[in-house]
């Protein structure tokens, strides 16, 4: 991470940990969605660094809040949960990871959606574990209040970031980065395509589970239906799209445009059908005329204020992913 | 043995309903290289187009098939002109969450419509069975697997035999080839979509005699087409039917003799995708494409 990189981590971290102070309670729900949609963008545009197009992050979210969750009841410990709701996660992304990483694009795509799909089902059907379609109260000894949430999802936000950070510049990074751009290539130069897709879908879902066990905490109840709503895979994919895919600070920039923009559309249409109509047509908007996102936008505005050629490979695009 | 040839005579009956559901992302995919998952949003409103024209217009689903096709043909082409043609040729990313916020789009707008409620179509017919020997069918699910069966089987022939269809097969197996003979490439993509927004639309009017109809049923039968095609080998119209058998049986199998069959029975086809991905990623029999 650049120094500049970090100083401006420091300082939004520092921002956003004195909103608590604010004492609006109001306030802190925002911060805590706002929070929990960069964990899942920063990570979705991590699997997606290296080719990996998820339609199915709801599966990581899932699996991780059960787990959490049920740790969490049984030992009444939050930091407990949410290591569980890590591992799980992490677990699951390696195990589908080992079946799926090898698909080409398409089928990746294609199978992530099945994955969170096939999942309820299977959450609906193990009643015994999961409380089935009655669902899953989660014992008021095991939830912290909204402020040690708040911080625990900040921290997890944070710790997202400076994994991306830190991979980007490293061997690993690069060799994600050369997968997406050119597999064939990437092989000749000695990178394992299967390990390294591996370890970034490991390295995306690990995080989700932490987030979801934290939700599922916020609200004390979980379903099958809420654990892997698609409205999960969607807001990760929306929010690092919207903010620039392939970049570190888009994803972050797309968490909070997105949080204020589900708000203003849930103050305004109240159903959540309205929400995400909008968000799919967002989606199309963005593939249409704005691929690079906000960052891309923006960087392809300063070029061309201070009239430069526009450079071969242009601002980091989705449209760069062209060959595989 | 009835217990057997009953399970069999239900995995036909599915299997032919399943390859009307699937066989539009096929010919999308041969034709333009395009994974739709808008897919599932043709099924959904070529059922509540059937289900419309019945309720306010007492139209029998059966009759009202023409009807939906052709308004779905007509949708289906307004929205390639409108927004999938400008994407034919942008990185397969872009052409996925695209058709993917495209299916958002449509099944919320479903949604705020005609809200979640679950509607049905009580038509006599539908409901009576048929006893063929010594297996006994329903006639509404006879009569969507024999129409959709028949409708693939309408695709195959119009692909064969027809200026178009023999077009069209031109522009899927090279375009600049087909460009060089008169084609025009891009009025066969159009083609191609509004045709199989029908064939989708299709699925839907002929599942409303026999299923729920509600804004949220387009993904599982989004995700049915991708197990039929990925099974059978993406790209190509016959091997439809051999993905749509092996799902339609194994489905029929699994609810009739697994225990909680009926639970099982909608999870099977998971099961079969991420297996069929796992071991063969070209599909069962098709041969290595790239995307």
């Amino acid at each position: 991470m650049s120094r500049a990189g970090a100083v401006w981590l420091v300082a939004g971290l520092a921002v956003f940990a004195l909103l608590p102070l604010a004492g609006s309670a109001y306030l802190l729900d925002l911060g805590i969605r706002a929070a929990t949609t960069t964990v899942l963008a920063v990570s979705w545009n991590l699997a997606a660094s290296a080719g990996l197009i998820s339609l199915g992050h709801a599966a990581f979210w899932g699996v991780g809040a059960y787990a959490g969750a049920l740790v969490a009841g049984r030992t009444h410990s939050v930091t407990l949960g949410v290591l569980a709701g890590v591992a799980a996660a992490l677990a699951v992304g390696l195990l589908l990871g080992v079946v799926s990483v090898r698909m080409r694009r398409f089928y990746f795509a294609i199978a992530t959606l099945a994955y969170a799909e096939a999942l309820r089902v299977v959450a609906i059907t193990f009643s015994g574990v999961t409380g089935g379609s009655v669902g899953l109260f989660v014992p008021p000894a095991a939830l912290p209040g909204p402020r040690a949430l708040y911080y625990g999802t900040l921290a997890l936000a944070a710790g997202c970031i400076w994994l991306s950070a830190a991979l980007a510049p490293r061997r690993i990074g690069a060799a994600f980065l050369a997968l997406r751009d050119n597999e064939t290539a990437a092989v000749s130069l000695g990178v394992n395509p299967f390990r390294y897709r591996l370890l970034a879908l490991a390295l995306s879902a690990a995080p989700v589970g932490g987030a979801a066990t934290l939700s599922a905490m916020y609200s004390a109840f979980l379903d099958p239906d809420i654990a892997f709503d698609a409205a999960v895979s969607i807001e990760a994919q929306i929010a690092a799209i919207a903010g620039g895919v392939y970049t570190l600070t888009g994803p972050v920039l797309g968490a909070l445009v997105v949080t204020a923009f589900a708000e203003v559309s849930r103050q305004s249409f109240g159903a959540q059908s309205a929400s995400l109509l909008v968000f799919g047509a967002v989606l199309v908007l963005l593939i249409l005329f704005l691929p690079g996102g906000l960052a891309g936008g923006a960087a392809r505005l300063v070029r061309r204020r201070r009239g430069d050629t526009p450079e071969p490979g242009g601002a980091p695009e989705v449209s760069r992913g062209a060959e595989r | 043995m009835e217990f057997f040839l009953q399970a069999v005579a239900n995995g036909l009956v599915l299997a032919g309903f399943y390859a009307a559901v699937s066989v539009g992302v096929t010919l999308v995919f041969g034709v333009a290289r395009i994974l739709n998952f808008v897919h599932g949003e043709f099924v959904m409103l070529g059922a509540y187009v059937t289900y419309w024209l019945w309720a306010l217009g007492g139209v029998d689903p059966l009759l009202a098939l023409p009807l939906t096709m052709a308004g779905l043909f007509v949708f289906g082409a307004v929205l390639h002109r409108a927004v999938i043609a400008r994407v034919l040729h942008a990185p397969h990313e872009n052409q996925i969450l695209l058709t993917f916020g495209l299916h958002l789009v449509l099944q919320n707008v479903a949604l705020l419509l005609w809200t979640t409620d679950s509607r049905s179509i009580p038509v006599a017919w539908a409901t009576s069975a048929l006893a063929l020997g010594p297996v006994t069918v329903g006639l509404g699910r006879l009569v969507a697997g024999a129409a959709g069966a028949s409708l693939v089987g309408l695709l195959f022939v119009w692909l064969v035999w027809t200026d178009h269809g023999k077009a069209m097969r031109a522009v899927a197996q090279n375009e600049t080839a087909a460009r060089l003979v008169g084609i025009a490439p891009d009025r066969m993509y159009l083609l191609a979509f509004a045709v199989s927004a029908a064939l989708g639309g299709a699925a839907g009017a002929l599942s409303s005699a026999i299923a729920a109809i509600t804004p949220g049923m387009g993904l599982g039968y989004l995700i049915k087409a991708f197990v039929v095609v990925i099974l059978g080998g993406i790209g190509n119209p016959l091997a439809t039917i051999a993905g749509a058998l092996v799902l339609g049986l194994t489905e029929s199998f699994a609810g009739a003799y697994l225990p909680m069959g009926g639970t099982w029975a909608e999870g099977v086809g998971y099961l079969l995708l991420l297996a069929i991905l796992a071991l063969r990623p070209q599909g069962l029999a098709g041969r290595e494409v790239q995307g």
